[in-house]
Formats: C-alpha cells, structure tokens, sequence
C-alpha cells in the first residue's frame, strides 16, 4: 500500500470528484460507487487539501456529506485553479527547473555538456547528460527555453519573450491579465501568469461566474485545436444520469456557452445524421483527433446562417422551424424594465405594442421547447401563449395548473 | 508553430511557485519557521508535511542548513521568474482579440504585443465561442468616454482615490456624487461593469453604492485627493465613525491594506440573508442536475430526502439577488417548490396566482 501524495498525475482522477463536490455537494462516502471507498478517501482528502476553506462538511440521515461551497461573487480567484496545479514530479523535475532558470540566460547559449557541467558544481548532485537533455527538450517544447542548433550540437539559452518585457510594450497587460482570469477561456492560465509574476487579483469581482468551467479546459483545449485544424473528431460521451457511456463523432464547428448557467457545449455536424448537435462538455471525455475534413469550413458557415434561429442549444426535431408567440402584459408607467428584458433577453424576437400596457412577443426557433425555462420567467404577467408546437403550449399551461396546486394554502 | 497543449503540467504547480518565492527570499537565510510560514501561506492545506521534508533533508537540493540554523538557497540568481510558456503567450494573444482588452491597452500597445508575440497563434479566438443568451445591451467597450471612464476608474481603484462621477439613472436623472471607489464587478451574463464603491450622501451620509459603468458620464479624480484634504473628507469620516465591524472584518482590511485603511470593510462584508431560500427538487426533468448548476454560483447546501424521494437546497444569497432568484426559480416551473423563507414564498405564490388568472380568464 503506497503512502498518500498530494499530487497526482493524472488530472481526469480529480476532476469528476471535484466537480461532484462542487456542483452537487451532497454526496455522502456510499453514494461514490465509481471506485473503492479507498479511492474516495484519497481523492476527499486531495480536495480537502486544495480547496481549504471552501470545504465545508454536515451531517446529514445518510453520513457526512462533504461539499465545495463558496459565494463567486467573492472569490478574486477561482480556488478550483486549484486542480490544474496539482501535477506531481520528480526530485530531478524540480531540481533541474531550479538549476535551469539560474544558469541559463537569454543573452549567453550553453552547450548540453557544458550546462549539464554547471548544474553538478551548483547543486553538488550528479546528473547525467542525458537527464540534462531530455529536461531541456521538455522546456523547449514548452516554450522556456531556447535551443539553437550550430554546427552538429545544440545550445541552450533561456527564452526571453517574458512577462515583464511584454508589460514595458503595455503597462496595462497585468491588470487585462488580472481581468481575464476570470472572465474569458482559460482562466487558470491567466492565473499560471499571475502565480509567476506575483499578481493578485484586487480590482476585480465577478457576477455569474461559474467556477466548474476549468475542469472541461482540457477537453476545451482539444476540440479548439480539433476545430482550428479543420479535423473530425471521436470522442466518449456519458448521458446526464451517468449510466451510458457512448462514442460518438463528427466535425466539431464551434463552443456554444451559456453565459447565464454556466453550461458549455460542442456544436457538432454529424455526418451520418447530416445535422448539427450539441454536446455538453462536462459530458465529454477522450477527444481523439481525426482526419483533416474538408467540408468543415462550410458546416461553420451554415451553422452561422442558421444561429439565429437556435434559441438555446437545440437544432430542433422533425419541423425545423417553430414559432413562439407570448403576449404580456407591461405596466408601462412602472414596468419599463420588463420591456427592457425582452428587448436584453429575447435574441432579436420581435416585440411590438398591441394596445396600453399590451405587447407580443415573436420569435422563430428550430425548437421552442428550448425557449420554455426563459418564458416562465415572465410568470405573473403571460396573458396568452401561442405556438406551433402544440406540445410545448400545452405543457407550458399545464405546469402553471400545478404550480397553482402545488402552492394553494 | 504548434503549441504544446499541456495544460496540467508541473511547471505551473503550487509547489513549484511556494519553492520559487522560498529560494527568492532565501539569499539572506531563512528560518525554519519562516519557510513554514511560507508554504502554509502560498501551499494548498496539507503542502506542508508533504514539501516541507524535501526541501529541509536535502532530497531536493536546492538549499543549505547553514551554522546559524537558517536556510540558504544554493542558487545565484534572486529572480527565479521563468519565462512565459507558450501556452501562456497563446492565452494572452487570444485575448488581444477580445473587445474588452481595449479597456486596458490601447491600440498601438495592442499592435505592439502582437508584433512580439507573432510567433504563437491565438489559443482561441472570439469565433470560437457562441454566447447565445447573453444580454443584447452589454456594455460599449468600444467608446472613447467609456474607454476613458473606465481607465480613470481602474486606476482609482488602486488607491481608493476619490472620484466625482456625473451618473446618469435608469430614469435618465443626472446627479453628481462623490464616490470612493473600492473594486470592479464584472457580469458575464450582463456583459457590464460595475464600480463597487462608497458614495457621500448629502449630510455626510455614507452608503454602499453600485454604479454601471455605462450609465456614468464624466469621471474625475476628486480634488480631494490630498493627504490633509482626504483626511477633512466627509465620506472617509462618516464611514469611520459607523460603528465598528466584527475583528475578522477589522483585521482583514488592516492586513490588506495598511497604507489606506478606508473601511470598506463595514460595507461589503459578507450580507447573507438572514434565511437562506430552501428549494424542493424534484427528480422531474432532471431537475437536480439542472437546478445545481443554475445556482452552482452561489453558496448552496443540498440535501437528499429519502422519504420524499426528493432533494432539498438551501441557497445563501446576498439580498440584492433576490429579484434575480425569484426569476430563476420561476424557469423552473413545477420542478422545483420554493419552502421558504416566507418573504420569498409569497412573491412567487403572488406570481403563480396571476398568472393563474390570465390563464383561466380572472381579473388578476
């Protein structure tokens, strides 16, 4: 039995328990069946670690429930950044990053016998060349470190495209980079950068900030690359109660993202069903990158001609087009606002005043089923609901009859 | 140039960052307190007992126990900052892309950063990505005021400097306010910007304001920004004389900010409501998985019923989201049953028994 490390090696491992931990948080010992109780211990104990004081703990009927929970509004940082600085390593890793940064310049180049020499004296270790080699291969591929051939060998110097030459050109990056972090894709790289130029996050706080995202920027990284490189993909996809676990592929087009819930999905064009459908991220698992497609470029054109008729992430059934018609009534003397949120919200419907404090609503979709959680926020003031889809108007009425029953005193 | 797309990888590792400031600050020695100090600080929780006997029994051998008892670094160079991987220049390119990054940089900075990171392609670019609910009426990132209130702003906030702000109200009333600004919220949903800040009321009245940003007209430092002036200002006395936060609250500010303590502790510290909204869940549409992450942003506690065969949430919100909750509940429809607080409760009871009524054509 091995001792207990900190540090892993394999991120997908915390990735699903931390997510569980976050968004449900209501999971005792007995409910994770995915591996042994063992498991569990170690992967608690990791994110325990991790996440300090954001792990909170109750007892509940079933055991102790251990759970993330933090107020986004709040935190400068996401603390689930967390994860993606949790890679393990050896003693050679760390001592030779070390070694690296202190011998290497961006001004003087360095053979590997030489470098490799220098490294021995400093630390008062022995490392082999070879050892040497592979790290500086590993840093190059990274980016850190240069290597420039001459004659037969290959010298080494340290890369010098730094941060703090890039904010001479722009004294503003650190405050983007403090900005960004925790506004656009791949915020925990922001934070890498943050981390080695020693930034904090103090002017900045965001509203609707939706922690999990990091946890799908593996995934994210590959279908982006799978997208820029025109390739189709293959890729293993688990349905929503986590029991099904399937394969799918196709020609990945773009990210849908739900800037009010959070949720981030790939838009794919199968091309056996000769559609586009979505695919939550958090779902996905082992993106593997296929042939270069050709058609790829005009799959994203047709997507971009039919966007505005997807009203969330559904391309719809058999109609393909659907038509919702919602008529509201607006105090205009004291409701201005809700008009204003038709206008913010409704993606481009049409609105128009039908009498005094009357208006309808319009609006085309591939499938207004879609459209039915955005609807329901109108609740109090929907004077009528119209739509071809006769299915969604009715089950539309049929929740308001229930909710009328579910709340009577 | 491909980019190496390894986005878990050591170099970027908490452990690397602690030992990288340990060695930087080691040069004149370091106690073995201190270092311990250093790694609770910066480590994760339990970075400690796992770093900790590496670095002090040599397996890693970046440090010597000197006579003294201290630590030394066994490294020359006091900078131990590595340069930037190419995945980090890839994120940062992607982001000269993205309309905000004006609010910070201007174009010719811009077109030089472009220039110096050429060798990288973007890691994403804004095509990429289809926000498909988020709010029609985002923000102006492209106007010269904006940009220029904006920037003032940002800077204002490093200091706490006061600022005279001509707001313009949803109402289109234009009033001028002195403000102490204290951070910048940002909305994805809302695609705005908020400036947080404590706004001086007539009498010497201070409040917690919220301002957005495209709302406010002109912005200027105020002339108060002097030592002896800023110490005469009404706002920074009336809110020292408010009644004393909690010690936590106290010291949290002191420790953050000891050149300027402006209390803004005594306004923004947590104002969770007094009861949290309590949810029943139903497993109906995949209520549960749904409602989570609909809420996943704010501090929750959910629990499973097994009598009822149903999940209860309890949500701690700021009261400023109420009417945003209420909303969002709502979406749900009979999916989910709001319990409590009665306060709530009856807003949405409100709400259902109208709606009820156009539907069965009462007067409502």
């Amino acid at each position: 039995m091995g001792e207990f490390q900190e540090l892993i090696r394999n991120f997908d491992k915390i990735r699903d328990y931390m997510r569980d931990f976050y968004i449900y948080g209501f999971k005792s010992r007995s409910d994770f069946t995915r591996k042994s109780a063992r498991t569990y211990d170690n992967e608690k104990r990791r994110i325990e670690s991790y996440m300090g004081e954001y792990m909170k703990w109750e007892y509940t009927k079933t055991g102790k429930n251990l759970f993330i929970s933090m107020d986004c509004a709040r935190i400068p940082v996401n603390p689930l950044y967390a994860a993606w600085k949790s890679k393990t390593f050896t003693g050679n890793d760390i001592m030779l990053h070390f070694y690296l940064l202190d011998l290497l310049d961006s001004d003087s180049r360095l053979s590997i016998d030489s470098l490799t020499d220098l490294i021995c004296t400093r630390s008062g270790q022995v490392f082999d060349t070879q050892t040497v080699r592979n790290k500086c291969k590993e840093y190059a591929e990274l980016g850190i470190i240069r290597a420039e051939k001459q004659k037969k060998s290959l010298y080494y110097s340290l890369s010098d495209n730094t941060f703090s030459q890039l904010l001479q050109s722009a004294p503003g990056l650190g405050e983007a980079v403090k900005f960004f972090q925790g506004s656009a894709a791949f915020g925990e790289i922001g934070s890498f950068i943050m981390d080695n130029q020693k930034l904090e996050n103090d002017r900045f706080t965001f509203k609707h900030y939706y922690a999990a995202h990091t946890l799908e920027d593996g995934i994210l990284l590959d279908l982006l690359s799978a997208i820029r490189n025109r390739c189709a993909i293959e890729f293993v996809n688990i349905n929503e109660s986590g029991t099904r676990v399937s394969t799918f592929d196709g020609i990945p087009v773009k990210i849908f993202v739900s800037a009010a819930t959070g949720r981030r999905y790939l838009c794919l064009y199968k091309t056996r069903e000769k559609r586009f459908f979505n695919y939550r991220l958090d779902h996905m698992k082992e993106v593997s990158l296929k042939d270069f497609c050709e058609t790829a470029g005009q799959h994203q054109a047709d997507l971009e001609n039919n966007l505005d008729r997807v009203f969330g992430v559904s391309f719809g059934g058999q109609n393909r087009k659907e038509i919702i018609c919602m008529k509201l009534y607006v105090n205009e003397k004291t409701e201005g606002f809700i008009l204003e949120r038709l206008i913010r919200e409704g993606q481009g419907g049409e609105l128009i005043r039908l009498e005094k404090n009357t208006y309808q609503y319009t609006k085309e979709v591939f499938d207004s089923n879609d459209m039915s959680p955005w609807i329901k926020t109108f609740m109090g003031r929907i004077i009528q609901l119209e739509g071809t889809n006769q299915t969604v108007i009715n089950r539309f009425y049929k929740d308001i009859k229930r909710m009328k029953e579910m709340y009577e005193d | 140039m491909k980019i190496n797309n390894h986005l878990f990888s050591e170099v970027y590792g908490c452990y690397f960052t602690v030992v990288k400031r340990i060695l930087e600050q080691a040069e004149g020695g370091l106690t073995r307190a201190e270092i311990e100090s250093m790694v609770q600080t910066d480590g994760f929780y339990d970075s400690a007992f796992h770093l900790l006997p590496k670095l002090f029994s040599g397996e890693w051998d970046l440090m010597e126990q000197r006579t003294d008892g201290k630590y030394y670094s066994k490294l020359l160079s006091k900078d131990l900052t590595r340069p930037m991987t190419d995945l980090e220049k890839a994120w940062l390119k992607a982001l000269l892309s993205d309309k905000r990054i004006q609010l910070f940089i201007n174009p010719e900075e811009t077109a030089s950063l472009s220039d110096a990171l050429k060798e990288v392609p973007p890691l994403f670019l804004p095509s990429d990505f289809h926000f498909y609910d988020s709010a029609a009426d985002g923000d102006s990132y492209e106007e010269k005021q904006y940009i220029d209130n904006f920037r003032i702003i940002l800077k204002a906030c490093e200091n706490h400097t006061p600022l005279t702000i001509l707001y313009e109200s949803g109402k289109q009333n234009r009033t001028k306010r002195l403000v102490v600004p204290y951070k910048l919220n940002y909305s994805s949903r809302d695609d705005k910007f908020r400036l947080l800040g404590v706004a001086c009321q007539r009498g010497g009245h201070v409040k917690k304001t919220t301002l957005n940003l495209a709302r406010i007209l002109t912005v200027e430092l105020s002339a108060e920004t002097s030592a002896e002036s800023y110490a005469k200002n009404p706002v920074i006395n009336s809110a020292k004389n408010l009644p004393e936060a909690s010690t936590d609250a106290l010291t949290e500010t002191f420790t953050n900010n000891i050149q300027n303590p402006f209390p803004f502790y005594k306004f923004f510290r947590k104002t969770k409501c007094k009861e949290p909204i309590v949810l029943e869940i139903s497993k109906e549409r995949n209520g549960l998985e749904r409602c989570m992450l609909q809420f996943a942003s704010w501090e929750k506690q959910t629990e499973y019923e097994e009598e009822r065969d149903c999940y209860v949430c309890r949500i701690y919100y700021d009261g400023q989201d109420e009417t945003e909750l209420l909303v969002r509940v709502l979406s749900f429809g009979p999916v989910i049953k709001v319990l409590g607080p009665s306060t709530f409760l009856a807003q949405i009871k409100e709400r259902v028994r109208k709606q009820y009524r156009w539907n069965t054509y009462e007067e409502p």
